[in-house]
C-alpha cells in the first residue's frame, strides 16, 4: 500500500507534469527553439554592442547627478544577487569565498564542510550553459534521465511547483487542513482527501521503526536520493534534482527558479526595426547640401573673425579658455590705470576729514659723513670703539647695523648687506610701531632760568667778608663754632664753640672781650651732666649748642645752651649806671629761682651760679654766669621772646618736657605740653602775639599760649626740619631742613608752603630773618651762606618777593660740616656766620 | 506686552537704547543714570589687536594687509594705561571702524570664497574649470586709498621717501618665490619714470654715495624727497625677512607712485605712463628701456639707455629727434628730423606715429624700440603750440627742459655744468651719475650703444673714469678732455661749485666724500675738506692754500707748534700776540680793565647761578636734561676734533721722515732695551731666567 502509494506519488510527480495540459506547448516551444536561438543571437549581438554604450551613458550621467549614479549601483547589486548562478558571478563568489577563507581559515571549518557538502550536490541548473545559450533544449537534455521536465515546463509550472495545495489535481491527498495530526492518532487514517475518502495510515510508517528509517535514509543518501517524509499524507517523497536545486537556491537567497531571469535582456524595439523601412541604410542618394560647406557656419566663422580683428574676442575665447569675454574686459578695466587724482582745492576736503588726527611717521634721518664711502678719517671707528660696538646691542650702536668703512674708490664699493633687512625693519616700524604726538621743546635752555631783578637794585645786603673773629685754641684744630648771636645794640657778639666756651666779642674790632667755660660750669652744677672721656680720663667738654642774646636792649644778658644745661650769663655790656634793670631782671634767677608748677619742676631745676663777676671793661657792669637750668635731657635750641623776659628751650629727646618755657624775671618754668607730638626740633615765639611755633621733624605746630591750644599745623614736606625762624612781622615763617630744602610759609595763606626752594648742595643748618632789612639767610653744610632779598608787603594781596642776591662762600668744610649758624646784625645789613672750620666771619655790605 | 495700542509706533525699550551706539550716552547722562563701564575713556577709544580682529572678523594676515594698505598704525593712548595692559599696542577705535567700512575688506572676503572655489576645482583635478574661474578672480584697486591717505598732492609728495626707497630696492632685488618677477619689472618701470622726471625737471638737489647705497634728494614743489638707490650688485636676501609684508607695502606704493607720477608728468604736459610701458604691458623690453635698469648692475646690462628715457621726456618737449626710427637714428639728416617733427605737430599725427613705430619696432631689437618710443609720447593738446615754438630751437643746450618752468634754484643748478659734456666710461655706474649730471645741466655721453656722443667727440670736457690707470686706447682720444673719477660730479653738485680736478684724477687717492645733509654749523664740527672747499669758494687761490699748508708744515717741523688746525687759528694766535704786546705798554690800565671785566663776568655767573636756584623743580629737571644733551653733543664734537688732531699729528713727519707714531714705537723699544740691559748688568737676565726655569 505504502509502496504503491509511494510509487503513485512518484508517478504523480512525473505524471503531473506529463499530464499538464501545457505539455504540448512546451514541446512546441522546444521545437521553436531554433528560431528563438537565431533571434537570441541577434539580440545578443545587439546587447553586446550596447554594453559599452550603456556604460558610457552611465559615466556621463554620473557627472550630472551623483544620486542617480548611486541608485544605479544599488540596482546592480540586486542584479548581482539575481545572477547568482551566472558564470562570472560564480567566479566572483568563489574568489570572494577563497578570499574569505584565506582570511579566516580556522574560524569556519564547520561552515567549510557544509559548503563542501553543498557543493557536492549536483547543480545542474547552475551550470553555465544556462542563461545565454538559452537552452530550453539543453535543460531538457540534462533532465531527460531524471524527469521529463524541461525548462519550458518548469517555467510553466513553476508557480504550481511550490504550492502544495495545487499539488494534487485528482484530490487524492489529505485535505484536513491545518489541524494537529495527533487528533488522528487513535484512528487508522489521518484525514480525508478531496473526495471525502479516508486517507489511510500506512502500516510501515505508523509503527515505523526509527532505526529502519535512519538506515533507509542513509541508504538513500548514499544512492543520491533525498527522501523526505510527508507526515500529512503519511508518505515518503523522494526529492527530484530540480527540487533540490530549488531548495539550494532558496537557501542561498537567489530566485528559486533557475529559469527566472531577474535581469532580462533589454530588447530594443527600434533597433529591431527593418532598415528598409527606416531608410537609414537605404541606398538612396544623399542631398547636395550634405556635401557642401555650411553657409551658416561660414557666416559664424566670419563673424568670429571679425570680432577677433576688432579685439572683441581673443584667442582664449576661441580656444574655449574663456567662456565670457566680459570677464576679460572686466579684468582689464579693473587695472589701476592712473588718472588725475588730485585736482586742486583739496583743502576744504581736508577740513571735512573726521577721525583721529593722522600722525605722520617720522622720516629716516639723512646720512651723515660717517656713512660716506670715503668718510673723513676722524669718523672711522678706532679698534677700541669697534670692540665696544661688538659688545653692544645692535640697537644701541651709534649707526645701527652699519659700521663706517673707507673704500679707496667707487668701484670697490659692493652691495650693502643689510639693505633688505633695513628696508624690512622700516616697513615693520611703519605699521607696527605705536605713534604718539610729542611736542619737542625747542627752546633755549637759558629761557628756563627765571629772570630775576638785579641784585644791585636790591641793596643793601652783606656782600663781603670784613671781620674775622679768631678763636684762640690749644691743639691742632680750632673748635667748631656752633653758634653766634649779637647784642641788640649791635656792638657785641657772642659765640659758642665745641670747646665749651662762650666768648664775647666786640663786633667792630673783632676783639675777644670775655670768655666763660660753661661746659665746666655745667658740670659743676649738674653732676649728672658730667661724663668723662674714656681715653684721657678727663671730663668731656660739652659743646655750646646755642647762644642767644637777650633781644631786649635794656637787658644785658645772654643764654647759652650746653649739654643738659642752659646757662644765663650776665654780659655786663651796659654801663654801670644802667645795670639796675638787668640786675632787677636777674635777681630771682640769681637766688636760684623757684619753679612753681610741679610738672615743670620735675623737668627743670634752677641753680644759682657762683658769684664770680668780672667786668669786661672798667666802665662795664659785672659780668658772668648767673644761673644754670638743669634738665633731664640734652638741649638743642633756645630762643628768647622779643621782650626778653621769657625764653624757650628745646630738648628733643625729653618727650613731653621737650619744650619748656622759662620766665627769667620770676625764675620760673613751665611745661606747656603734657604729651610729646613728634620729636621737637626747634621752637620760636611769635614776635607780637602769644603764639609759640614748635617744629617737629616734619611739621611746624603753632600754639596759642593763652588759650593753651594748637592753632595750626604747617606741613613742610621736609623729612627732617633743622631750623626755624619767624619773620619780624610774624606772618611768615621759614624752615630749613636737613634734606636741603628751604620752606617759606605764609601763615595767612595756608598750612602748605608758599615756596619750597632747594638750592643748597648739602643739609641746611640754619635759617634766619633780618630784624629790619628784608633779608633772609640760609646756612648749609656745603659751606655756603645764601642771602635772599625777602620783601614782605603789608598789602595782603601781594605775595612776598624772594630774590637770591648773594652767595657767601668763605667757610671751609670739616667732617662734612660747613656753616653751622648765622645771625644777622640787629641794626646793619650784616651777617655773622659760624663755621665748622672754627672761624667766625662778619659779612658787610660794601 | 500687550499694552501697546494698535497703530501707535512701538517704543524702544530702555535696554535697546543703552545698547544702541547712537545717542545712548546722551540719553543716559540726561537721565542722570550711571554710565556703564567701558563706555568712555581709554576702554572706549583704544582697543587691542585681538579685539580688532574679533571686531572685523578677519584673519591676522588680512588685518596686517589692511593696516598696511590703509596706513593704520597703533597709537599710544594719551591717558594712563592700566597696569595689566602696559606694553600692549592699541589701535584707535575709529581707525578700526574705518577699516570695517573699507570696500577692500569686502574684496578680501570675496577673494577668500573665490579661492575656495578654485581650490575645489583644483582638488577635483578640473584644470580647465579652475583656469576658467581664475579669469574672474576678484580684483581690487587702491587709488581711493591713495586719495584718502593723501588728500593733497603735497601730502603724497612728502610721504614718498619710503615709497621710493622700497621701489628702488625691489628694482634691484633678484626674483625669488617671494619676489615675483612682475613686481621687479614694475618697480623698475616706476623707478625709471621717476628718475626721468627728476632729471628732466632738474630737481635733484643733493646726492651722496654712501656704503648703503646712493642717496638722492629731489626738491619738488619745495618738498624734499630723499631716497636710496642700492648699489647695483646682487643684494643679500636674508631668510628671516617676511617678504610678504614688503610686497604689501610695495603694492600700495606702486599705486601711489603711479598716481603721483601721472600728476607730475601731467604738469609737464606728458602723458603717463609712457606708451611703451602702457602698450607693452609687461616690461619685457623695458629692462633695457628703463633708466634705472642701469642702476641694477654696474657694468653689465648697461647697453640700455638711461638717457633714453630722459630723452623721452625732454625730447618730446623739445619736439626734437622725434623721429628716431630704426637703427639709422644717428645717420638721419636734420631735414628728415624736421619733417618728422612737423608730422608730430598734431596730436593725431603723434598717435599715428606711435602706431607706426610700434609696428616698425616689432622686428627691431629692444634698444631701438626705446628710441622709437621717444617719438611715441603723446602730447596733450595745450602743449601743441609750445611744441611748435620749441621745435624751432636747434640749440639743444638752450632747450634742455623747459627752463621757464624751473624756479631760480633749479636754474642755478642747471647752470653749474652748463656747457660741459661728460663722457661716462664703461665701468662707471651710469644711472645716478647721468641723472645728477643731467639735472645740473651737463650733456652726457657714454660708452655703449645709443650714446648721442661718441668717445672721440671733441666736445667732451670730462671723461669719467674709474680705473687704476688709464687705458692705452685713451691716448688716441682728443686731448681736450680731463679724466676724472665719478665722485667729482657729486662733490661739485653738492658744493654747487665746479671743483678743481686735481684731487679727483685717475688713480689719485680721493678726498673725503662729505654728506650734503650735515649742517656743519649746527653740528659744531666742520671736516677739514669742507673748510678747504669753503676757502676755495671764497676765492682764495689754490696755490695760496697749498702754500699755507706747507708753511704750517714747515712750522711744525721746527717744533714751534704742537698741533695745527688751520690757517685761521694761526691768524688768531698772531692777533693774540699783538694784543699781548700792547698790554705791556700800559700795563696798569689793561689790568684794571681786565679785572673789571673779570669781576663783571664773575658777577654774571653768580647771578646766573642764583637765578638757577629759583627754578621750579620741573624747569630745573628740564634744564638739567638740556644741559646734558648739549654736553653730549659737545663731547662728540670734541672727540672728533681730538681724533682729527691725532690723525694729523701722526701723519706729520719729522726731519728723519718718520711719523710720530713710529718715533714713539722706536722710543719705547729703546727704553725697553735699556731696561733689559740694566737688568742684565745687575746679574739676572729676563730671558735667561726663563731659560733656567725650563
Amino acid at each position: 500500500m505504502a509502496k504503491s502509494k509511494k510509487k503513485n506519488i512518484a508517478d504523480a510527480a512525473s505524471s503531473d507534469e506529463e499530464s499538464t495540459p501545457d505539455v504540448s506547448p512546451v514541446d512546441e516551444s522546444a521545437s521553436e527553439g531554433d528560431d528563438a536561438e537565431e533571434d537570441d543571437e541577434d539580440s545578443q549581438s545587439v546587447y553586446d554592442s550596447d554594453v559599452p554604450y550603456y556604460e558610457n551613458e552611465d559615466e556621463d550621467g554620473s557627472d550630472d547627478d551623483d544620486d542617480d549614479d548611486d541608485d544605479d549601483d544599488d540596482d546592480d547589486d540586486d542584479d548581482f544577487e539575481d545572477q547568482g548562478s551566472s558564470d562570472e558571478d560564480d567566479d566572483l563568489l568563489e574568489k570572494q569565498q577563497e578570499a574569505e577563507e584565506s582570511d579566516d581559515d580556522d574560524m569556519d571549518l564547520a561552515g567549510k564542510d557544509i559548503a563542501k557538502e553543498y557543493e557536492a550536490v549536483p547543480r545542474k541548473f547552475a551550470s553555465t550553459a544556462g542563461k545565454r545559450k538559452v537552452g530550453g533544449r539543453a535543460i531538457v537534455n540534462q533532465d531527460t534521465d531524471a524527469t521529463p521536465n524541461n525548462a519550458e515546463t518548469a517555467k510553466w509550472m513553476h508557480t504550481d511547483d511550490l504550492s502544495s495545495d495545487d499539488e494534487d489535481d485528482d484530490g487524492a491527498m489529505n485535505r484536513i487542513g491545518r489541524v494537529p495530526l495527533h487528533w488522528y492518532d487513535e484512528y487508522d487514517h489521518i484525514g480525508y482527501d478531496a473526495h471525502g475518502k479516508k486517507v489511510i495510515k500506512s502500516a510501515s510508517l505508523e509503527g515505523g521503526d526509527r532505526v529502519d528509517q535512519a538506515l533507509a535514509n542513509a541508504d538513500n543518501i548514499r544512492n543520491g536520493r533525498f527522501v523526505v517524509t510527508d507526515l500529512l499524507n503519511d508518505r515518503n517523497v523522494e526529492l527530484s534534482a530540480r527540487q533540490l536545486e530549488l531548495i539550494r537556491r532558496i537557501q542561498s537567497g537567489a530566485y528559486a527558479h533557475p529559469e527566472f531571469d531577474g535581469n532580462e535582456d533589454y530588447i530594443d524595439y527600434f533597433s529591431g526595426v527593418d532598415p528598409e523601412i527606416s531608410g537609414i541604410n537605404s541606398n538612396r542618394y544623399l542631398p547636395k547640401s550634405k556635401f557642401q560647406p555650411s553657409k551658416w557656419e561660414k557666416l559664424q566663422v566670419e563673424k568670429l573673425l571679425h570680432n577677433l580683428e576688432k579685439g572683441q574676442i581673443n584667442m582664449d575665447f576661441l580656444t574655449g579658455k574663456v567662456r565670457d569675454m566680459n570677464d576679460v574686459h572686466k579684468k582689464h578695466q579693473d587695472k589701476d590705470k592712473p588718472f588725475m587724482l588730485w585736482k586742486g582745492g583739496e583743502e576744504d576736503e581736508l577740513n571735512m576729514k573726521k577721525g583721529p588726527q593722522h600722525i605722520a611717521a617720522p622720516k629716516l634721518p639723512p646720512p651723515g659723513h660717517a656713512e660716506s664711502y670715503i668718510p673723513p678719517d676722524e669718523y672711522l671707528p678706532t679698534e677700541e670703539e669697534l670692540k665696544e660696538w661688538e659688545e653692544m646691542d645692535p640697537k644701541d650702536r651709534p649707526h645701527g647695523m652699519f659700521v663706517p668703512k673707507k673704500f679707496p674708490n667707487l668701484r670697490s664699493v659692493g652691495a650693502y648687506e643689510h639693505s633688505v633687512r633695513e628696508a624690512f625693519e622700516r616697513c615693520l616700524d611703519l605699521y607696527l610701531c605705536p605713534r604718539i604726538m610729542k611736542r619737542r621743546l625747542n627752546i633755549d635752555p637759558e629761557s628756563l632760568v627765571p629772570k630775576l631783578p638785579k641784585a644791585s637794585d636790591l641793596r643793601p645786603f652783606p656782600t663781603a667778608k670784613c671781620v674775622e673773629y679768631k678763636t684762640p685754641f690749644d691743639g691742632e684744630v680750632a673748635p667748631m663754632i656752633r653758634c653766634v648771636s649779637s647784642s641788640p645794640d649791635g656792638l657785641f657778639m657772642a659765640s659758642g664753640a665745641t670747646d665749651g666756651y662762650v666768648r664775647l666779642w666786640e663786633v667792630s674790632t673783632g676783639r675777644l672781650l670775655q670768655s666763660w667755660n660753661v661746659s665746666k660750669l655745667s658740670d659743676e652744677f649738674d653732676p649728672e651732666n658730667k661724663t668723662t672721656d674714656e681715653a684721657s680720663g678727663e671730663p668731656t667738654t660739652h659743646a655750646v649748642v646755642a647762644v642767644e642774646w637777650n633781644p631786649n636792649r635794656s637787658h644785658h644778658c645772654l643764654l647759652a645752651v650746653v649739654g643738659k644745661c642752659a646757662v644765663i650769663i650776665a654780659t655786663g655790656t651796659e654801663g654801670r649806671q644802667d645795670a639796675e634793670i638787668t640786675e632787677a631782671l636777674l635777681t630771682l634767677a640769681k637766688q636760684g629761682g623757684e619753679v612753681s608748677s610741679t610738672k615743670a619742676s620735675k623737668a627743670v631745676q634752677w641753680v644759682k651760679a657762683y658769684e664770680k663777676e668780672t667786668p669786661i671793661s672798667s666802665f662795664a657792669a659785672m659780668s658772668g654766669p648767673v644761673c644754670v637750668l638743669r634738665t633731664k635731657s640734652s638741649m638743642a635750641k633756645a630762643r628768647w621772646h622779643v621782650k626778653g623776659d621769657y625764653f624757650v628751650t628745646v630738648s628733643p629727646k625729653a618727650g613731653a618736657a621737650a619744650v619748656l618755657i622759662h620766665q627769667l624775671s620770676k625764675g620760673n618754668s613751665q611745661q606747656p605740653f603734657s604729651k610729646a607730638k613728634g620729636e621737637a626740633q626747634a621752637a620760636c615765639f611769635h614776635p607780637n602775639k602769644p603764639f609759640l611755633f614748635v617744629a617737629s621733624q616734619q611739621h611746624v605746630r603753632v600754639y596759642h599760649l593763652v588759650k593753651q591750644a594748637m592753632v595750626k599745623r604747617l606741613i613742610s614736606g621736609c623729612r627732617w626740619i633743622s631750623s626755624l625762624d619767624v619773620h619780624p612781622s610774624g606772618d611768615h615763617l621759614i624752615v630749613g631742613s636737613l634734606d636741603r630744602r628751604v620752606v617759606w610759609f605764609d601763615l595767612d595763606l595756608s598750612h602748605t608752603p608758599y615756596k619750597t626752594l632747594k638750592y643748597h648742595e648739602r643739609a641746611l643748618r640754619d635759617v634766619a630773618y633780618h630784624n629790619r632789612y628784608p633779608l633772609m639767610a640760609s646756612a648749609s653744610d656745603d659751606g655756603a651762606v645764601h642771602i635772599f632779598h625777602s620783601m614782605v608787603y603789608s598789602d595782603l594781596m601781594r605775595n612776598p618777593l624772594i630774590v637770591p642776591v648773594k652767595i657767601l662762600k668763605g667757610h671751609g668744610l670739616r667732617n662734612k660740616y660747613g656753616v653751622l649758624n648765622v645771625s644777622f646784625h640787629p641794626t646793619q645789613p650784616w651777617i655773622f656766620t659760624a663755621g665748622a672750620d672754627g672761624r667766625i666771619f662778619l659779612y658787610q655790605d660794601i | 506686552m500687550g499694552n501697546r495700542v494698535k497703530g501707535r509706533p512701538k517704543q524702544k525699550s530702555i535696554k535697546a537704547a543703552s545698547h544702541s551706539k547712537m545717542g545712548s550716552k546722551r540719553k543716559l547722562s540726561r537721565m542722570g543714570k550711571k554710565q556703564k563701564a567701558n563706555n568712555s575713556g581709554l576702554e572706549a577709544t583704544f582697543i587691542g589687536r585681538s579685539k580688532c580682529l574679533k571686531m572685523l572678523q578677519v584673519t591676522i594676515k588680512d588685518f596686517r594687509r589692511l593696516c598696511i594698505l590703509k596706513g593704520i598704525y597703533p597709537r599710544e593712548p594719551r591717558g594712563r594705561v592700566p597696569g595689566k595692559k602696559k606694553g600692549q599696542t592699541f589701535y584707535h577705535i575709529k581707525d578700526i571702524r574705518a577699516i570695517a567700512h573699507e570696500p577692500i575688506l569686502e574684496k578680501f572676503r570675496e577673494f577668500r570664497s573665490f579661492m575656495k572655489k578654485i581650490r575645489r576645482a583644483a582638488g577635483r583635478n578640473e584644470r580647465d574649470e579652475a583656469a576658467r574661474k581664475n579669469a574672474v578672480c576678484p580684483t581690487y584697486t587702491l587709488h581711493h586709498l591713495v586719495r584718502e591717505r593723501y588728500p593733497r598732492f603735497e601730502d603724497a609728495l612728502s610721504d614718498l621717501d619710503d615709497a621710493l626707497t622700497l621701489t628702488y630696492l625691489f628694482a634691484a632685488l633678484p626674483t625669488t618665490t617671494a619676489i615675483k618677477a612682475k613686481m621687479g619689472s614694475k618697480a623698475k618701470a616706476i623707478a625709471a619714470a621717476w628718475g626721468a622726471y627728476c632729471s628732466t625737471a632738474g630737481c635733484i638737489t643733493k646726492s651722496f654715495i654712501s656704503v648703503k647705497g646712493v642717496y638722492l634728494e629731489a626738491n619738488i614743489r619745495r618738498i624734499p624727497i630723499r631716497w636710496v638707490v642700492p648699489h647695483s650688485f646682487t643684494q643679500f636676501l636674508p631668510e628671516d625677512v617676511d617678504y610678504r609684508v614688503m610686497a604689501t607695502f610695495f603694492e600700495f606704493y606702486e599705486t601711489l607712485l603711479h598716481f603721483v607720477l601721472f600728476k607730475l608728468y601731467n604738469d609737464l604736459g606728458v602723458r603717463y605712463p609712457l606708451p611703451e610701458i602702457e602698450a607693452g604691458g609687461e616690461v619685457k623690453g623695458s629692462t633695457s628701456f628703463i633708466l634705472s635698469a642701469n642702476l641694477r648692475s654696474l657694468g653689465n646690462a648697461m647697453k640700455s639707455s638711461t638717457g633714453a628715457i630722459t630723452k623721452v621726456v625732454t625730447d618730446t618737449l623739445e619736439g626734437d629727434q622725434a623721429a628716431a626710427i630704426k637703427g639709422s637714428i644717428k645717420n638721419k639728416s636734420k631735414e628728415e628730423k624736421r619733417k618728422e617733427r612737423e608730422l608730430i605737430n598734431t596730436v593725431g599725427a603723434a598717435l599715428d606715429n606711435i602706431k607706426e613705430d610700434e609696428d616698425g619696432s616689432m622686428d627691431d631689437d629692444d634698444e631701438e624700440e626705446e628710441e622709437d618710443d621717444e617719438a611715441g609720447v603723446d602730447v596733450a593738446g595745450p602743449l601743441k603750440a609750445a611744441l611748435e615754438t620749441l621745435a624751432e630751437d636747434e640749440a639743444r643746450a638752450m632747450t634742455r627742459g623747459d627752463e621757464s618752468n624751473l624756479d631760480d634754484d633749479a636754474l642755478k643748478r642747471r647752470r653749474l655744468f652748463a656747457g660741459l659734456t661728460f663722457f661716462l666710461s664703461r665701468e662707471v655706474p651710469r644711472g645716478y651719475l647721468e641723472l645728477v649730471a643731467l639735472a645740473y645741466g651737463a650733456k652726457v655721453g657714454w660708452e655703449g650703444p645709443n650714446s648721442s656722443i661718441s668717445a672721440n667727440d671733441p666736445s667732451i670736457t670730462h671723461h669719467i673714469v674709474d680705473r687704476p690707470t688709464l687705458l692705452s686706447s685713451y691716448s688716441s682720444l682728443p686731448k681736450s678732455r680731463e679724466f676724472v673719477q665719478p665722485q667729482w660730479i657729486l662733490d661739485c653738485a653738492n658744493f654747487m661749485f665746479v671743483l678743481p680736478i686735481a684731487k679727483y684724477g685717475v688713480g689719485v687717492l680721493l678726498p673725503p666724500h662729505l654728506s650734503p645733509w650735515v649742517d656743519n654749523e649746527e653740528e659744531g664740527y666742520k671736516p677739514a675738506y669742507a673748510e678747504e672747499i669753503e676757502r676755495l669758494k671764497n676765492g682764495e687761490p689754490i696755490e695760496l692754500i697749498q702754500e699755507e699748508a706747507e708753511k704750517s708744515d714747515t712750522e711744525e717741523m721746527f717744533g714751534e707748534k704742537e698741533a695745527i688746525d688751520d690757517g685761521k687759528k694761526d691768524n688768531e694766535k698772531e692777533e693774540e700776540e699783538e694784543a699781548e704786546e700792547e698790554e705791556s705798554d700800559d700795563d696798569n690800565q689793561a689790568k684794571k680793565k681786565e679785572s673789571a671785566e673779570r669781576r663783571r663776568k664773575k658777577e654774571e655767573k653768580e647771578a646766573h647761578e642764583l637765578a638757577k636756584s629759583m627754578m621750579s623743580r620741573k624747569a630745573a629737571h628740564l634744564y638739567g636734561r638740556m644741559q646734558h644733551g648739549i654736553a653730549q653733543k659737545q663731547a662728540k664734537v670734541e672727540a672728533l676734533s681730538t681724533r682729527r688732531r691725532e690723525i694729523e699729528h701722526s701723519k706729520e713727519k719729522d726731519e728723519t721722515g718718520k711719523t710720530p707714531l713710529k718715533q714713539k714705537v722706536e722710543r719705547l723699544k729703546k727704553e725697553r732695551k735699556r731696561i733689559e740691559d740694566e737688568y742684565s748688568n745687575t746679574g739676572g737676565s729676563m730671558k735667561k731666567s726663563k731659560k733656567r726655569r725650563a
